[in-house]
């Protein structure tokens, strides 16, 4: 069944991150507030490119049993941007045992992002991997995800409709689509275009039989 | 020549088996070669010897004291051992054994016992007749016995047992008491009866027969005597 | 000899069944190969079969295709992770673009590939031939008519479980992969390299359930070539009148069979004994 909840990520979530200012980030995913662990450097350079022209970066975590905690590939280590770029953190393969995390972003000892409180030019992403109903909350609302599964359609159909990602677009903590129906395979977008403090989390979820 | 003859089970029990049974019921059970009235009678009453009432004397309710011992007793299978001389006219057959015993019949004369009296022996006491003792001798007894040779011949055979299955045994056909005179007959019916319901005692079942643990066997051809054996067969169901 | 008891090869045939119809017997193991788990269990039953006496100086008995029928029952446990490859769905890239973000690309999904259990159950069916020689044994309170096995090697071909074996796994394997999505048309190949894994261990695996069978067999009395088995038994004491019978105080008449000797004459088991 799938763990729906922003505010611990699992190898079926991205998190998304848009670059305004220029500087030097430093950033990891966490397991908890008290655990270091080394992190990785995001330099973004001064450039004149308008918001939502920026290129997408990735950041990819992995699980590393041995050491207890997520790294990143070594590329990704020291990269460089773009102002108004925006970096894709995700994970790849799935160890067995592996913990939800979190990802932090500082600027100096100031927090800069925190993807257990999603704010304006941040995204959540989520691949939906089993059937069924979902309903979740974000502020005082409650909403709905009906999954379909992807063997009550021919091929070809399900293949159209999974190269759609859904983009439910959150203001003040409202989402645009109140009830999405998707099928298994499909990505959901949690983007926010303006708001504070925002999480997507997973109440109920009933298997579709 | 395949002794089961077609079925599953042959058993046969020679001669020599049954006469060392023979001596062997003898030793468990002596009471029933030993039929004795007290003081006739040797060892315990009911164990070594079987307590029989005296035999009446006309004329009183008393009895002299008698037994019968049966001293000893031989089985000899068809074909006839060499030293057996079967009188007149018993002839040893096809499926037929021959027994030989000797009893040993004995009175203690001069000895009467009280015997009571009948129930209804139709005699009417005589209240005011004087009390008369029985006749006596001149109060000595004597230990009188007489030794007679008996011959019999006999076939087997098989009986249903109260357990569904059948028993074999042995059964006197006719018997020759020699030198008993004009008792002859009356004697000869008499051992008849008394030693067949002693070959009665020594019957037992089939299964048993064979010995061994088959399961369930039930009797299907014999039993018949031949080649010094007795023989059945049986079937293993 | 007192007493002489025959039985015909009919009547040792009778006998004889009564205690194939008794025999059963099972046993478990479990092993590794690769990446394939496997617990099983084979259990075994006998039936039929002619058993033929040899006259001394053999006195044998062969015992003629004896049915020896049974099943193996086998669990398989694997890991699809450590046989097939890293898969990430979806296979092509799905973007969108958002306005206040840019043109976001979804991160691909790489498949954790979930364990295995696949139950199958395995009859199996042979003939059987041995021979056996006879012995009179001193059992304690018993004469025994034993029989001794000669060495045998069952042989047996469990070749034919391998497709039943291949094709429960196929399903199990198309089962679980049909439910993840978007590698609807990758599901054959990848049934095809679990297939590939566990042909390398087939044979092994087959012989393992082989060993087992002999195993079970051996567990059976009768086929167990160090244990004698009594076909038939004959007390040492033996009761010709049973006490208090006719009357109550009547002792039992006893015999001692003191000696059995047993052979095969005219294809008939022969035993003749001594009493005292």
């Amino acid at each position: 069944m799938d763990f729906l909840n922003s505010q611990h990520l699992t190898s079926q979530n991205g998190f998304v991150h848009l670059f305004h200012d220029a500087g030097d980030f430093t950033y990891f995913a966490s397991v908890s507030d008290y655990v270091q662990c080394k992190p990785g450097i995001i330099t973004v350079q001064k450039a004149g490119t308008a918001v939502g022209k920026g290129m997408q970066h990735e950041v990819v975590f992995h699980w590393d049993k041995s050491a207890r905690a997520f790294v990143p590939r070594e590329e990704d280590m020291r990269k460089t941007i773009q102002q108004n770029d925006f970096v894709m953190f995700r994970f790849c393969r799935a160890e067995p045992g592996q913990p939800t995390c979190f990802i932090l972003g500082q600027r100096g000892d100031k927090v800069e992002f925190d993807s257990r409180r999603l704010r304006t030019q941040q995204a959540f992403t989520h691949f939906f991997l089993t059937a069924g109903e979902h309903s979740y909350h974000m502020g005082r609302g409650i909403y709905q995800i009906s999954v379909t599964d992807h063997r009550e359609f021919a091929v070809e159909e399900h293949k159209a409709r999974a190269s759609d990602a859904v983009v439910i677009i959150v203001n003040g903590g409202d989402p645009s689509l109140k009830h999405a129906k998707i099928v298994t395979g499909q990505t959901i977008i949690w983007a926010v275009e303006k708001g504070e403090n925002v999480s997507i989390e997973g109440e109920a979820y009933k298997p579709r039989t | 020549m395949a002794l089961t003859n077609g079925h599953h089970v042959f058993a046969g029990l020679h001669e020599d088996a049954f006469n060392k049974f023979i001596k062997a019921y003898r030793t468990a059970r002596p009471k029933y070669f030993y039929y004795a009235c007290p003081p006739l009678g040797a060892g315990s009453p009911g164990v070594d010897f079987w307590v029989i009432p005296p035999l009446p004397v006309p004329g009183t309710n008393a009895g002299m004291p008698i037994s019968v011992r049966i001293l000893d007793a031989l089985l000899d299978f068809r074909p006839a051992q060499a030293g057996l001389h079967l009188p007149a006219p018993l002839v040893l057959g096809p499926n037929q054994f021959a027994f030989t015993a000797t009893l040993e019949v004995c009175f203690l004369c001069g000895a009467l016992i009280a015997m009571p009296v009948p129930p209804d022996d139709h005699n009417r006491e005589n209240p005011n007749s004087p009390k008369r003792r029985p006749p006596q001798k001149d109060g000595r007894t004597s230990r009188d016995c007489a030794k007679l040779s008996v011959w019999a011949i006999g076939h087997p055979v098989s009986t249903p047992n109260s357990v569904g299955g059948r028993d074999v045994g042995l059964h006197i056909d006719k018997i020759i008491v020699k030198d008993v005179g004009a008792l002859e007959s009356l004697i000869e019916c008499y051992t008849e009866t008394m030693i067949n319901s002693l070959l009665d005692a020594l019957r037992y079942p089939v299964e048993k027969f064979a010995l061994g643990s088959f399961a369930s066997l039930s009797l299907a051809d014999g039993p018949l005597i031949a080649d010094n054996q007795l023989k059945v067969w049986a079937d293993i169901s | 000899m007192d007493a002489t008891i025959a039985v015909s090869e009919p009547g040792v045939n009778v006998v004889l069944q009564k205690a194939i119809a008794l025999a059963h017997a099972a046993s478990s193991d479990t092993a590794t190969w690769g990446p394939f788990q496997v617990g099983y269990s084979a259990s075994v039953a006998l039936s039929g079969g002619v058993a033929v006496l040899e006259n001394a100086p053999a006195n044998k008995l062969d015992l003629n295709n004896v049915n020896v029928a049974g099943s193996v029952s086998a669990f398989f446990t694997f890991d699809l992770g450590l046989i097939l490859p890293t898969i990430c769905i979806p296979p092509f890239q799905v973007c969108v673009d958002i306005p206040f973000i840019g043109n976001v690309c979804t991160p691909q999904f790489c498949i954790p590939w979930p364990s295995v259990h696949v139950a199958v159950n395995l009859p199996f069916a042979f003939g059987l031939s041995a021979s056996f020689g006879f012995r009179v044994d001193d059992l304690g309170t018993k004469w025994g008519i034993v029989l001794l096995i000669d060495p045998f090697s069952a042989r047996f071909d469990l070749t034919p479980m391998g497709p039943l074996i291949i094709a429960a796994i196929q399903n199990e394997v198309s089962n679980t992969l049909g439910s993840i999505p978007l590698i609807g048309g990758l599901i054959a190949g990848l049934v095809n390299t679990v297939i590939g894994a566990f042909s390398g261990v087939l044979t092994p695996i087959l012989g393992a359930f082989s060993s087992l069978i002999n195993l079970v067999l051996s567990l059976l009395d009768l086929l167990n070539v160090n244990i004698p088995y009594t076909l038939l038994t004959f007390d040492k004491t033996q009761t010709f009148v049973p006490t208090n019978i006719p009357l109550l105080g009547d002792a039992p008449v006893n015999m001692t069979l003191a000696l059995l000797q047993a052979e095969v004459l005219d294809r008939e088991l022969l035993a003749e004994g001594q009493l005292a």
